[in-house]
């Protein structure tokens, strides 16, 4: 008869066993921690990071595909090639955040309440912001997109030799409206 | 860890990722993105290079720089440096009420490893006047 603390004690054993197999499974090497070398995990690290960069990339062209009808086949296409380039492992800082499926949608958004023929310059915050960019010459507009349609701006115009700059935070859909008085419509319209 | 003030007169370069620096659509790097100065969440200063800690060119002394941090940490072929005065920073800096300290930190891993306290990076105005202005001059690890 086996009593009930055994019953226990068989119990926990199972347990530990089960999460020492699904944690060796994972590779996190608990079953035998001296053996993961500092190579190791610098690969696994950089195996981590290659497939979220792939998820970020994934969601950012199906984001794109869905409002395929706003953008043309070629600004779609260039975009995809701008995003495989920026979310490149081998370039990517691995404290940064890769882009995020809001901050695409956010972006997008604002491609398209501007009317945005021209295609940007892309990079990223740390945070997983898109950044976007527009310039000609001296004169710039940086949008970057963070969740739930906000937006930060910076603009800088070159007018008569004399250096303007401003920034703010609005609404993708507010965008346009602000950017107005900025005459800047001819750096995202080609 | 001992604290030396970097002369006003020397330069400082701060390790701008391919993801701040600023493309046109085809990818050509065309300049730097204000967030390249942006502090991180729980960073309490900005980490940057003494450029004249080293001698020669200034190309030579930013690759010695590039190397000397290679060591700690795996860069981007497509990264970039840019540089700034430090005295024009300082100026930039107190034209938007900042008074940075740009110190050079013994004992880091990188030894030419310097630090800008007291750095506004929640200015954006003054985050893209400085990528656009004193803290412009790119240099890309490709070319070095």
């Amino acid at each position: 008869m086996i009593s009930d603390s055994s019953t226990e004690r068989v119990g926990q054993y199972a347990n530990d066993l089960l999460k020492a197999d699904l944690a060796f499974r994972r590779g996190e090497g608990l079953l035998f921690p001296a053996t993961r070398t500092s190579a190791q995990k610098t690969a696994r690290a950089k195996e981590d990071l290659s497939s979220q960069l792939f998820e970020s990339r994934a969601a950012g062209k199906i984001a794109t595909a869905q409002i395929a009808m706003h953008l043309d086949r070629d600004w779609r296409d260039g975009f995809f090639r701008q995003l495989d380039s920026l979310l490149d492992a081998d370039e990517w800082e691995p404290d940064d955040e890769p882009v995020t499926q809001l901050s695409y949608k956010t972006f997008l958004r604002t491609i398209v309440h501007l009317g945005a023929t021209r295609r940007p310059g892309i990079g990223a915050s740390e945070d997983g912001q898109l950044i976007a960019s527009w310039r000609n010459g001296d004169d710039r507009l940086v949008i970057i997109s963070g969740q739930n349609d906000r937006v930060r701006w910076s603009v800088r115009r070159n007018i008569d030799g004399e250096l303007e700059v401003a920034t703010g935070v609005t609404t993708a859909a507010r965008l346009p409206r602000i950017l107005e008085s900025f005459d800047c419509e001819k750096l995202y319209k080609a | 860890m001992k604290t030396t003030n970097i002369p006003d007169i020397d330069d400082i370069a701060r390790h701008v990722p391919w993801a701040r620096l600023e493309k046109d659509e085809d990818d050509n790097v065309i300049g730097i993105y204000p967030e390249a100065f942006r502090l991180r969440e729980g960073e309490s200063y900005l980490s940057a290079c003494w450029v004249d800690f080293y001698a020669g060119t200034k190309p030579q002394k930013i690759r010695q720089n590039y190397d000397d941090m290679s060591k700690r940490r795996s860069l981007g072929k497509k990264s970039g440096f840019a540089i700034t005065n430090v005295g024009s920073l300082k100026c930039t800096c107190e034209g938007r009420g900042a008074k940075p300290r740009v110190v050079h930190e013994t004992g880091h891993p990188t030894q030419s490893y310097v630090a800008v306290r007291k750095f506004p990076s929640d200015d954006d105005e003054l985050l893209e006047i400085l990528a656009t202005g004193c803290w412009s001059e790119l240099f890309l690890v490709k070319d070095l």
